[in-house]
């Protein structure tokens, strides 16, 4: 048998069998003299932290952390009206819930040329700039030259964007859609920072952003063109439980700019728990709140929007929200936007009018058994003004039982 | 140690404004280096650090004084937390891997504060006893304490028998508590 302490020494470094760690902690429950040996390793244990080489936060860090200790705001107004009223009485889960990945197509669709060959272009500086903006990179660690050498050389993301967005028009399309998916969801956001990045003009919460912009847009790019990177497709097509946390630490205290300057995004309301049971899946979800988020963060009056994950209150599904105080002149072009008459449309809308209508898409993949019109009439995405406010939202299936499988974390490159 | 103590978990039990940043600035910068010393990546650490900031948060009442100090407390679930993600990268120690786990990377965002000031010394202190064991007991205290490595992995890793692994572990963290425990006295 051996001693308690060795016991505790064990318990402490994960090395008990899970049948001798229920054991020891009835010892811990039942002995005072076992808990104070244990609270005692436990410190000389904690002790080994000094060990670490002496690293400080990025002071942005702070501001996320302490983002948590704000309250939430009132949703009650939004979720008592009536659209998210008509969307309790209409809203029907899917008999197949989807899983994503049903707006790919293939490369060869795009009949331009040089249309298709800057997809792959891109693609491939993305790839490379992934690592350059990694947790583990130079510039994570503060030396942004290698990173800022890159992107002169390599990456004028502003002036492809220039070239193939204008002019878009919205559209049903498939590849059509693939494409604006493609420029129209992270791309605007990660060009801006990493047009900063090129200029000298950044920080570390910069290259941090630049590293999920670029991993969101990677991962949305292989779920819009199937044979753009067939093997880590194949990765993303498993099942893999992705937490709203993921999220939550993407958005949180996140600077976030659609061809204009950058709105500061913060996450009220989110509940814990899993929203996608895919990569594919995820890309699109994560697509379908950039719409949100790029249609809002540039209206916001005060500079800032929310981004709110509620479950429960509509049963059966998941409510991804964007909100902000917006002007009420804006806000008639979000309404111009999410209007099915687009001919009246001003031109300077048309690429707001292409994320809408990427969101009009990826909900009737969501929920084939409805046309796009019955879907909107339902609520089961909208728009909406509540005193000021700006809502945009989308229903999503929640997941009833999570299936079995790894779960994803920011390390993952297919996550 | 910094000075944070019960006090500290029980203005956030009791939600006292600026409870969280006081806790923050006492003791984020002693869990990020430990959180980025086990992961080698600054984006995971600062992910640990806010999860283990939104469950003190959320859940106060996990930590009791009981269980000893709040400051070990914080650093056993960062240490935790981190390892977790370490094992989820599915990341295999290959046997004959040049075993160097503590980094000598160089953060250029690195800076000396008043809270580096006042832990340095007992950093210093440590990092020098912790020279002084032998090799064969600060090999195995690294693989476990910031590889997360078990003593059956370890045994595996290093070809010794798991006694031999436990004695060296149990020896090393003895000579660590004597010398720190001269240094407080």
């Amino acid at each position: 048998m051996e001693s308690t302490r060795q016991q505790a020494i064990d318990y402490l470094t994960g090395s008990l069998s899970s049948q001798e760690r229920v054991t020891f902690e009835s010892k811990l429950e039942n002995s005072e003299s076992t808990r104070t040996l244990l609270a005692d390793l436990s410190d000389d244990w904690s002790s080994l932290a000094l060990l670490s080489q002496s690293s400080s936060p990025d002071p942005d860090l702070r501001s996320r952390t302490l983002m948590l200790t704000q309250e939430p705001p009132d949703l009650d107004p939004f979720l008592c009206s009536d659209g998210v009223e008509r969307l309790r009485q209409n809203y029907s889960k899917p008999a197949r819930r989807y899983l994503g990945g049903d707006g790919t197509v293939g490369t060869s669709e795009v009949k331009d040329i040089s249309l298709k060959d800057g997809i792959f272009r891109t693609y491939e500086h993305l790839l490379r700039l992934l690592p350059m903006v990694s947790g583990d990179s130079s510039a994570a660690f503060g030396d942004f030259s290698d990173l800022q050498k890159f992107i002169c050389d390599n990456l004028p993301l502003e002036n492809e964007l220039g070239k193939w967005t204008d002019p878009l028009l919205p559209t049903q399309d498939p590849v059509a859609q693939s494409l604006q998916r493609s420029l129209l969801a992270s791309l605007p956001s990660l060009a801006h920072f990493t047009d900063l990045a090129g200029s000298g003009k950044i920080s570390l919460s910069e290259v941090r952003r630049i590293f999920y912009l670029c991993r969101d847009q990677l991962k949305i790019m292989r779920a819009s063109f199937q044979d753009l990177d067939p093997q880590q497709l194949a990765e993303d097509e498993l099942v893999r439980v992705h937490g709203t946390h993921l999220l939550r630490q993407k958005w949180s205290g996140a600077r976030h700019s659609f061809f204009n300057q950058a709105g500061l995004a913060s996450c009220g309301n989110f509940f814990e728990g899993p929203i996608s049971e895919r990569c594919v899946e995820f890309a699109e979800y994560d697509s379908n709140l950039y719409c949100l988020a790029n249609l809002i963060a540039n209206r916001s009056s005060a500079g800032g929007f929310q981004i709110e994950l509620i479950k429960d209150s509509v049963p059966g599904c998941v409510l991804a929200i964007a909100h902000a105080e917006v002007d009420s002149k804006l806000d008639e072009e979000l309404n111009a936007v999410a209007s099915p008459n687009l001919s009246s449309l001003p031109g300077v809308l048309s690429k707001d009018a292409c994320l809408w209508s990427l969101l009009q898409g990826s909900m009737s993949r969501g929920f084939p058994n409805h046309s796009v019109g019955e879907l909107a009439d339902a609520s089961f995405f909208g728009k909406q003004r509540l005193k000021g406010e700006t809502y945009l939202w989308f229903a999503w299936p929640e997941i009833e039982n999570a299936h079995s499988g790894a779960v994803a974390s920011t390390g993952k490159p297919g996550q | 140690m910094p000075l944070i103590d019960t006090i500290h978990w029980e203005n956030i039990r009791d939600r006292s404004p600026n409870s969280l940043a006081e806790l923050y600035d006492g003791f984020a910068g002693a869990m990020f280096s430990l959180a980025l010393e086990v992961l080698g990546d600054r984006w995971e650490a600062e992910e640990v650090i806010q999860d283990v900031f939104a469950y003190v948060w959320k859940k106060p009442e996990s930590f009791s004084p009981a269980k000893g100090k709040f400051s070990s407390w914080l650093l056993v679930i960062t240490r935790n937390r981190s390892i977790d993600r370490v094992r989820s990268r599915k990341r295999k120690v290959v046997s004959g891997e040049p075993i160097e786990v503590l980094s000598n990377r160089q953060d250029l965002g690195s800076k000396d504060g008043a809270e580096e000031a006042s832990r340095s010394d007992e950093r210093s202190f440590l990092r020098s006893a912790f020279k002084q064991l032998p090799e064969d007991q600060r090999e195995v205290i690294e693989l476990s304490y910031f590889r997360g490595l078990n003593h059956l992995e370890i045994s595996e890793q290093l070809q010794l028998s798991l006694g031999t692994v436990k004695s060296r572990i149990r020896l090393g963290m003895e000579k660590l508590k004597r010398a720190l425990s001269n240094l407080r006295s």
